[in-house]
Order: C-alpha cells, then sequence, then structure tokens
C-alpha cells in the first residue's frame, strides 16, 4: 500500500514536471513593469502560435524567429539609446480556435503588452484579431494567409506573409506558363489549404486549363495510397495540394510509388527543406509558391540566416521565421518611434499612435521591403516559384501580382 | 507431527461483523475433513484465508508448519493448496482441457521468453503438460469432453472438471467447496468415490459441504462453524449428536436437520443452477470488482 | 481491374498496420477490461526507437561509424545479407525497448488504480499519452523527421512494391506468431484463464501481475513494429503521427470484437480495405468520404453484432 501511494506521487509528480517543461523556458529576458529605476522601459510581445499540438513545426518557426528578433533589437543601438527593452510572452493556441481566443485574452491581460506576432493557422487568427483590436493591441500574423482575416474593418490587425488568392492565382499562372493543362486539385480541408486550393482552381480554369477533379482530405492523414491510385489513373500534367509541408511530402511519395509522374505543387506551407529530406527522391520536380523574392538573394537575409541557425543550433531556417522575425521587428520599430514622441506606449493615445506607425512602415526586411496596405496587408506582392532539384529548392522565376 | 493445515486464533472481521472469529483447528495428512455449518457461518470465508484471499486481522494459518498469511494466492497454489468454488469459477471459453493444463503451469518452468519463441524445450513441456491434464481428465472420468468449451459442459461435469483442474496443481491439501452441490444422487454417489480416490492418491481433503449425505460418508473428521465461531468438532458419530450442533440448527434433531439440510441444498442447487446457465463473463467481471478487490489491492 | 489489384494491395499493407495495432488494444482490454488509449503513443514511440536504431546501425554520420564500427556499418548497408540482418535487428531492438516501456508503463501508472473505479485508469491512460507526445516534441522535435530510405524498394506490377510485400508478409507471420503463442502456449493459456477469471486463475497459481507485464510487452512491442513499417512507408515520424492511426486501430478492434484477437487482425485487414476501395470507388471528388463509409460498416456491423464480428454477443448475454 506504501508503495501504491508512493507510486502515484511520483508519477504525478513526474508528469507536473514534464507538462511545465512544456511551457517554461525561453521568454526573452527583461524585467517587470514599465520603467526600472535605470530608465529602461519594458514592452512585453507576444508570440501567439502552436507550440505542442497542431502545426507546432511551423509554430516552433515562428516563435524562434520572434525570439531572435527580439533579442538582435534588444542588443541593438537603437533599443539601448532609446532606453527600450523588449520581453517576449509566448501563447500556446495548439493550432484550436477556442485555444486562439483564451491564449489572446491571457496575453492582452498584461497591460505592458503592445503587440502580438501571431498567430499562425488562419482559422486561429481571425477570431482572436478580434479580441486583439478590442483592447488596442497591433497584431501581424507571419503565417495566416487567408484574405479574410484582413477583410474584418479591425484596426490593428497586419501580416507580413502574402495572402492565397495571390498565391492560388500565381500557381495557376506559373502552371500554366509551363504548358501543365490538366490539374488535379486536392486540398486539406484546413482554412488555409481549402483556401489557396480555391484560389488556384479558380485562376487555372479562368486562364484556360481543366481541373479535372477536387478532392479533399485531412490534415492528420498520412495515407494516401488509395487517393494516389486513384488520381495517378486519370494521368493529370500536375497535382496541386493546399496543406503543410508534413502532409504534402507523403502524399508526394505514395504519388510516386503509385507510378505518376505528375509534379506536385503547393503553397508556402510546403515551402520547407523538411518537404524534401521527408519525401527523399519522390519529390524531384515538384514545385512551390513563396511570397516575396528569394531569401538568397537579400544581403540583410543572409545576415538573419546565419544568426538564426547558430542561436537555436539548427541546420536550416524555417519559412515563417522569417515571417515572425520581420512582424517582430515592424511592432518594434514602430514602439521606439512612439515611445520617443510620447514617452509611454501603452497608453490609450501611444497605442493608437503605434497601430499608425506600423501602418507607416517601410524598411528592408529579410522576407523583402516591409510595408501594408490600407486593410494591413503586406504590399510585398511579389511571388516566387521554386521547384526540387537535386534535393534541394532552386528558384525558378518570380511574378510581381502587385504590378498587375 | 506437523499438521497439513493448523489454524491458530484465526479471525477476520469486516467492519464490526467478524466473518472468522478465534478459530482453532488442524487437519492431518491424509485426512478427510468436512467443515459444515449453516449459511453465512463463514465457512467460504475459512476458505478464502487459507488460499490467500483475504488476510486474517488476528490470529495466523499455517500451511505445512508455514505460515500463509500475507503471501499471495498463486504463490499459495504453489505452496500446494487447491481449490475449488462454490459458485463454479472455470474459465468458461477455453476447453475442458485447457482448463486443466493451467492448473498444470505452475508446475512447470519454463519462461514467458521461450514460450514466445517456441523453443524446443518448451514444446516438449507443453507436450508434457498435455499429457499430464489428459490423465487428470481421465481420473475425474471426463476424457470424452476434453475438447469441449468448459461453458457448454454438464453442470456434473464442469463440478469434476474444477476438481481436476485443482488437482493439476499437484496439491498437497485440495480444498471443495461444496462439490456436491446441484449433483444428482447418481452424481452425488460418484462424487464419493472420486473424493476416496483423490485420498488415496495421497492428498489431504477439506470440504465444506452442505449436503449431510456426503458429510457423513466421507469424513474422518467434522468440524462445524456457525456465526464465525467453531462450535464442535469430532468424528461424524459424534457430531450427529452433539448439542451446540443441534442447537445451530435450530434446536432440530440430528434426523431432522439431515432431512433439512438436503430439501435446503435442492432449492440452493436450483437458484445457482440457474445462475449458472447465464453466462460467466459478468460474473467473472462481478467478482473481479468485487469479492477479489480485498487481495487485488494487496498486489498493488 | 489493374485499378481494383492495386486498391486491394494499397488497403492489405494498411490493413497489416492497423492489425498490428489493434491487437495492443485488443490484447489489454481482454485482460484488464480497460482501453489502453496511450496505445498509440506506444505506436509513436516504436517509431522512434525504430528511427534511432536504425540511424545507429545504417548513418556514416550516427553512431556505429563513430564507435569504430565502419565496417560492420558498411556490412549492414552494403550487401543483401547485411540488409537483412539489419532489418532483424532493428525490429528486435525496437521491440524489445518499446515493449519494457509499455510494462514500466503499466507498473507506474496503471497498476496502483487496477481496483480504482474504471475511470482512472482510463483517464490514468490519457495522462501517459498526453505525456509521451510531451516528452518526444520537447526532448526529441516537433518537426517531422525522415525516415531512413534505406529498404530497397523494387516496384512490381500492379502497384506492388519490395516493401508492400515486406510490410504485409511480417505481419502476417507475427500474427500467426502472437495467435500460436496465445492458443498454444502456456503463457497464452495463462493470459486467456486470466482474462476469463482473475481471482480463480491466481488461486490457479498464475501470477497475474507478471501475465499482465507480459500483455503490456507484447502490446506495444508490436505497435512498435507497426510504427517501424509507417515511417518506413510514409517516409517520415511526428510525435502525433498515433493519432489517426491510433483512432483507426481501435475501430478495427472493436469492428472485429474487441477482447478478441483474431477479431482486430480481422477487423484491421477489414477496415484498411474499406478505406482502400471507398477512395477507388466513391466518385472523384469524394474520397474525403473514404472514413464516412468505414465508420458506417462499422456502425451496420455494431448493429447486427454489438460484440463485434468475432466477439461474444451482447445481447445474448442478458
Amino acid at each position: 500500500m506504501k508503495f501504491k501511494t508512493l507510486a502515484i506521487v511520483l508519477f504525478v509528480a513526474f508528469l507536473a514536471i514534464a507538462l511545465v517543461g512544456c511551457n517554461g523556458g525561453d521568454a526573452g529576458g527583461g524585467d517587470d513593469g514599465t520603467t526600472t529605476a535605470t530608465g529602461v522601459t519594458t514592452y512585453t510581445i507576444g508570440v501567439a502560435a502552436p507550440i505542442t499540438q497542431g502545426s507546432v513545426a511551423q509554430g516552433m518557426d515562428i516563435k524562434r524567429g520572434a525570439q531572435l528578433a527580439i533579442e538582435t533589437m534588444n542588443e541593438s543601438e537603437e533599443a539601448k539609446a532609446a532606453g527600450v527593452q523588449f520581453k517576449m510572452v509566448e501563447g500556446d493556441d495548439m493550432s484550436d480556435d477556442k485555444t486562439a481566443v483564451t491564449v489572446a485574452n491571457t496575453l492582452i491581460s498584461d497591460r505592458n503588452l503592445i503587440g502580438v506576432v501571431g498567430h499562425y493557422n488562419s482559422r486561429c487568427s481571425i477570431p482572436a484579431s478580434a479580441v486583439y483590436s478590442e483592447a488596442n493591441v497591433v497584431m501581424i500574423s507571419p503565417g495566416s494567409t487567408n484574405p479574410d482575416l484582413t477583410l474584418q474593418g479591425l484596426s490593428g490587425v497586419f501580416r507580413t506573409c502574402a495572402t492565397d488568392d495571390l498565391q492560388g492565382p500565381a500557381g495557376a499562372l506559373f502552371a500554366l506558363d509551363m504548358g501543365l493543362k490538366k490539374a488535379i486539385v486536392i486540398d486539406d480541408s484546413d482554412t488555409y489549404g481549402e483556401g489557396i486550393a480555391d484560389f488556384f482552381y479558380e485562376a487555372f480554369e479562368d486562364n484556360g486549363g481543366t481541373v479535372l477533379f477536387r478532392e479533399k482530405t485531412q490534415v492528420a492523414e498520412r495515407d494516401f495510397t488509395a487517393l494516389a491510385t486513384k488520381i495517378t489513373a486519370e494521368n493529370p500534367d500536375i497535382v496541386f495540394f493546399g496543406g503543410g509541408f508534413e502532409t504534402i511530402a507523403p502524399f508526394s511519395k505514395q504519388m510516386h510509388d503509385a507510378g505518376s509522374s505528375a509534379p506536385i505543387m503547393g503553397g508556402d506551407a510546403m515551402a520547407e527543406q523538411d518537404y524534401i529530406d521527408i519525401g527523399g527522391s519522390s519529390v524531384e520536380g515538384d514545385y512551390v509558391t513563396n511570397v516575396g523574392a528569394p531569401v538568397e538573394g537579400l544581403p540583410a537575409a543572409q545576415d538573419f540566416v546565419a544568426a538564426y541557425k547558430a542561436r537555436f543550433n539548427l541546420d536550416s531556417v524555417g519559412n515563417f521565421a522569417s515571417y515572425a522575425y520581420d512582424a517582430a521587428f515592424a511592432i518594434m520599430k514602430a514602439a521606439l518611434i512612439v515611445h520617443e514622441e510620447t514617452g509611454d506606449v501603452t497608453t490609450p493615445a501611444g497605442r493608437d499612435a503605434l497601430i499608425a506607425e506600423v501602418e507607416k512602415s517601410n524598411f528592408e526586411g529579410v522576407t523583402g521591403t516591409i510595408s501594408f496596405n490600407e486593410n494591413g496587408d503586406t504590399n510585398n506582392k511579389v511571388i516566387s516559384l521554386y521547384k526540387v532539384v537535386d534535393q534541394a529548392w532552386e528558384f525558378v522565376e518570380s511574378m510581381d501580382l502587385g504590378a498587375k | 507431527m506437523t499438521h497439513v493445515m493448523e489454524a491458530k486464533n484465526a479471525t477476520i472481521q469486516f467492519g464490526g461483523l467478524k466473518a472468522v472469529d478465534s478459530v482453532d483447528m488442524y487437519i492431518d495428512e491424509g485426512e478427510i475433513v468436512a467443515l459444515i455449518g449453516p449459511n453465512g457461518a463463514g465457512k467460504t470465508t475459512f476458505f478464502n484465508l487459507l488460499t490467500g484471499i483475504y488476510e486474517p486481522t488476528d490470529g495466523d494459518v499455517f500451511f505445512d508448519g508455514v505460515s500463509v498469511v500475507g503471501e499471495k494466492p498463486h504463490v499459495i497454489a504453489k505452496r500446494g493448496i487447491s481449490r475449488t468454488f462454490q459458485n463454479i469459477r472455470l474459465f468458461g471459453a477455453l476447453t475442458a482441457l485447457e482448463n486443466v493444463m493451467v492448473g498444470r503451469h505452475l508446475r512447470t518452468s519454463a519462461g514467458a521468453l521461450a514460450a514466445m519463441f517456441r523453443l524446443p524445450a518448451q514444446r516438449r513441456e507443453e507436450q508434457m503438460i498435455q499429457i499430464d491434464a489428459e490423465r487428470w481428465l481421465e481420473f475425474v472420468g471426463l476424457s470424452h469432453l476434453a475438447n469441449e468449451v468448459a461453458n457448454n459442459l454438464p453442470y456434473g461435469a464442469q463440478r469434476r472438471l474444477e476438481i481436476a483442474r485443482a488437482l493439476a496443481t499437484d496439491p498437497k491439501l485440495i480444498c471443495l467447496d461444496e462439490p456436491a452441490a446441484g449433483m444428482n444422487p447418481h452424481e452425488t454417489e460418484e462424487l464419493n468415490k472420486l473424493i476416496g480416490r483423490i485420498r488415496d492418491l495421497g492428498v489431504t481433503v477439506f470440504l465444506i459441504e452442505h449436503d449431510m449425505k456426503v458429510v457423513m460418508e466421507i469424513a474422518e473428521r467434522i468440524y462445524v462453524l456457525d456465526f464465525g465461531k467453531l462450535i464442535a468438532q469430532g468424528t461424524p458419530d459424534e457430531i450427529q449428536h452433539d448439542p451446540a450442533v443441534i442447537e445451530a440448527y435450530l434446536g432440530l434433531g440430528a434426523e431432522a436437520l439431515m432431512a433439512r439440510n438436503l430439501d435446503e441444498t435442492k432449492t440452493e442447487q436450483a437458484l445457482e443452477f440457474a445462475e449458472e446457465q447465464a453466462p460467466l463473463m459478468t460474473e467473472a467481471d462481478e467478482a473481479a470488482e468485487g469479492e477479489w478487490e480485498v487481495f487485488d489491492g494487496e498486489n498493488a | 481491374m489493374g485499378i481494383l489489384i492495386q486498391q486491394i494491395v494499397n488497403g492489405v499493407t494498411l490493413g497489416g498496420m492497423y492489425a498490428l495495432i489493434a491487437l495492443g488494444y485488443t490484447l489489454v482490454y481482454g485482460i484488464l477490461l480497460m482501453i489502453n488509449f496511450a496505445h498509440a503513443e506506444m505506436f509513436m514511440v516504436g517509431a522512434y526507437i525504430g528511427l534511432f536504431t536504425l540511424k545507429f546501425l545504417s548513418d556514416p554520420a550516427w553512431g556505429m561509424a563513430r564507435l569504430g564500427l565502419g565496417p560492420v556499418q558498411e556490412f549492414f548497408t552494403g550487401s543483401v545479407l547485411g540488409l537483412i540482418i539489419m532489418f532483424i535487428i532493428v525490429f528486435i531492438v525496437t521491440g524489445a525497448l518499446t515493449g519494457l516501456l509499455g510494462v514500466l508503463i503499466e507498473r507506474v501508472a496503471y497498476r496502483p488504480l487496477r481496483n480504482a473505479p474504471r475511470l482512472a485508469p482510463l483517464i490514468s491512460a490519457i495522462g501517459v499519452s498526453i505525456f509521451l507526445q510531451n516528452a518526444v516534441l520537447l526532448w526529441i522535435d516537433s518537426k517531422p523527421i525522415p525516415f531512413p530510405d534505406i529498404f530497397p524498394i523494387v516496384t512490381l506490377p500492379y502497384g506492388l512494391n519490395s516493401l508492400k510485400i515486406f510490410i504485409v508478409v511480417t505481419s502476417i507471420v507475427l500474427l500467426l506468431g502472437l495467435d500460436t503463442l496465445v492458443s498454444r502456449t502456456k503463457i497464452g493459456k495463462a493470459m486467456r484463464a486470466t482474462s476469463q477469471d482473475r481471482g480463480a486463475a491466481q488461486l490457479m497459481g498464475i501470477n497475474i501481475n507478471s501475465v499482465i507485464a507480459a500483455t503490456f510487452f507484447i502490446g506495444p512491442a508490436l505497435g512498435a513494429v507497426a510504427g517501424i513499417f509507417y515511417g518506413m512507408y510514409y517516409g517520415a515520424v511526428i510525435f502525433n503521427m498515433g493519432f489517426f492511426p491510433g483512432i483507426k486501430a481501435f475501430t478495427a478492434a472493436v469492428l472485429g470484437g474487441i477482447g478478441n484477437l483474431r477479431g482486430a487482425m480481422l477487423g484491421g485487414f477489414m477496415l484498411g480495405m474499406i478505406e482502400a476501395l471507398a477512395v477507388g470507388f466513391l466518385p472523384a471528388g469524394y474520397s474525403g468520404y473514404k472514413d464516412v463509409v468505414a465508420f458506417l460498416v462499422l456502425i451496420i456491423v455494431l448493429i447486427f453484432r454489438p460484440g463485434g464480428l468475432l466477439g461474444e454477443s451482447v445481447v445474448e448475454k442478458v
């Protein structure tokens, strides 16, 4: 009996430690309270993303990107001269819309919170944006590409990634330019995947292509053998899959196993090195669209890539890390200006000024020039096409949809 | 000489009720001893003390001179006490032969790993187990039903199968809990012979029985429990004339006592029989949650 | 016709994996009448252990080569015999380690609650499940990890390839092995006896704690094999990979009759087949409804046979 009690106690303690371990840890440093005795003001930047469940891979990238931005800014002369430091507080939305609203409410309860980098999933960003807007907190999503997010008429809602209504059509145009006329369109039934697939579908048909059929699957599904057999029998020129790399990579592998030679195309959520690592030789020749010009071409991005790898001891930089990095910088740069002018960003006037200042953003980020239109969408409307060549994403061409 | 079984001041208390109260008792090797008493007298509870299902709250129970208190049931079984149950508890979905083989297992050595890889030694042992099990089935006269699923056996056969299963563990002491319950006179006759043959094998027999005809015919000594207390002991002849026993059985004479018990047993048997016809799963389930709770807890 | 055969091949391969996982659910249910919700995570952990074992044995940047065993590694990756030996080692090591983890979990999280109300071990199982997921997430990675592409794939007609054949054949061998173990051997009979009547089994000299431990070894060991198959077949492992296969395998166990081993096997293959054929025969654009078809079949089966296909019918008992 004694052992039994002991075992239960130990087990509960073990679980508790494990769960605390999940949340503990790596906030950006800095003190609580607005101003310390030394005259340094600390503002809170929230990072809301899936950390333990859901799109965890992308969520972790976002967290790391924002963390690196905050650390970089805190070390910069700019911040030191202004006497401002930033502190990161993370919220785990688990890719769940209800949890996202809870996270948003928790974050805004910190009165030093001035802005939030997040959320990732469109299904989370849309309900959470109402909470932030109500509290006059700036929200910049680094990864929610569903157009509806910025069409709600809420103030203070921005994003650094291009929308699906740009990426989807761009993908369709790229495909048709390459002479691929027969497509099959699939999505993972998620707000993002479904949206981008719809936009691809429309643009593909409008511009002279034929969509043989449209299929739906699920985010967590990994067995596509039966679907792959069915699609291969239709012999399409290209298969467009709206979803994340973790879903599309096994799909591509199984298409290859089923004997298909049609390339797979997807949106930015597929543009990861992991896609190639998982898919191996099966994914050779697959395409992906991504926002902005290639990161390799921008000097600022080189430094970012190097710093990121060194800071987190990783081999590659996840795509959304760079958007999160730029999003955090947009908030912090604006905050420095407002702090200079008003002395406190957390007052109602300061918050309004911050939103106005973020709207006016215009700086060179790691994903291109960061500026926002009247809705809060990025003006960076360059979409690039990449292809898997020799187990790496190779830049093919860019298309500026802003020019059209 | 040490007794095969000896209880000293054995007591078990459930809440305010002493189900077994300061019982002193012994059984010597090669004896056939019966434990009788009215319903609820604590007879099965005493069996449970002996086989490790319950631990006495006071006193001690010895087997071969060594205490069994605190031992787990499977260890006690290994030491040489085996039993049958008042309400038959066979492994219903296993065949008759398999039931007996399960009983045989504790006398074998090959471990789980050997079993998984079907090593030759294990295969030989498995064959030995089967041969032994078949012998025990023959001993109780069930060879022809070896491959029948236990649940489908006739009632009397199930009782005998339980005895075969218990014998397969090579016990030194076998405890039979109402073995004659539900049997017709002819079957009871066969049972009496069977118990005699078990003793001839050198196995000591300890039985609870309501059927006085069986008890008086085969028991060498009898213990009588009433309300948990031992009220009498002695030879069948002594017991039949013991005033305390007669008092316990509602003051009836010994003759009436026997008759009454026969009738009562019949009614009970009918009820039990009806119960037994219901599939066993739910019953085993209930047993697992109810009766067995106490000793399961101690295993944790 | 060719497509039909291909879909059957797909279904059988998937079904083999479902069956292996389903056995873990059904074994534990049979003996403890408890649904071990953490079993899906044993499958996941097994896949990770398999991944690391395989990397240790085959990846030059990992393990063996660093320990100065480069030539052994070359033997493993460079010859057919080496590959066979390597995979045998991977399966045994992974099965054993995952099995031991299963035994440990039973000891720590379930045994203390064996006589608690039914709900308690269920909650404990959910706790173990969350714990294992988070442990892998924190200590290993949140991203999918590619599975080494070592198994030589030979493509054959009708969508067959060497990997699919390997998966199906190994699954069937293991299923038959388990069936023999349970029906023919001492430990198997002890398991069946314990599931029938725990108390009587104990009084017949069976150490039920050992029997339950054996159950918790075998189930996760088979789940781990399925995990390795999953990694090889779909190319990657991730901390939350247990969810879908776990639900499907549980469904398969219920379909076949939970508690019944052959039922779990039958249910697994049936479910894999139903899914593949549903995708194959549903009109284009509706293959997302394959799970609806699968669960529809489950519901229909349960209406007519509440205990599952091979399970004891509950109705008869009343």
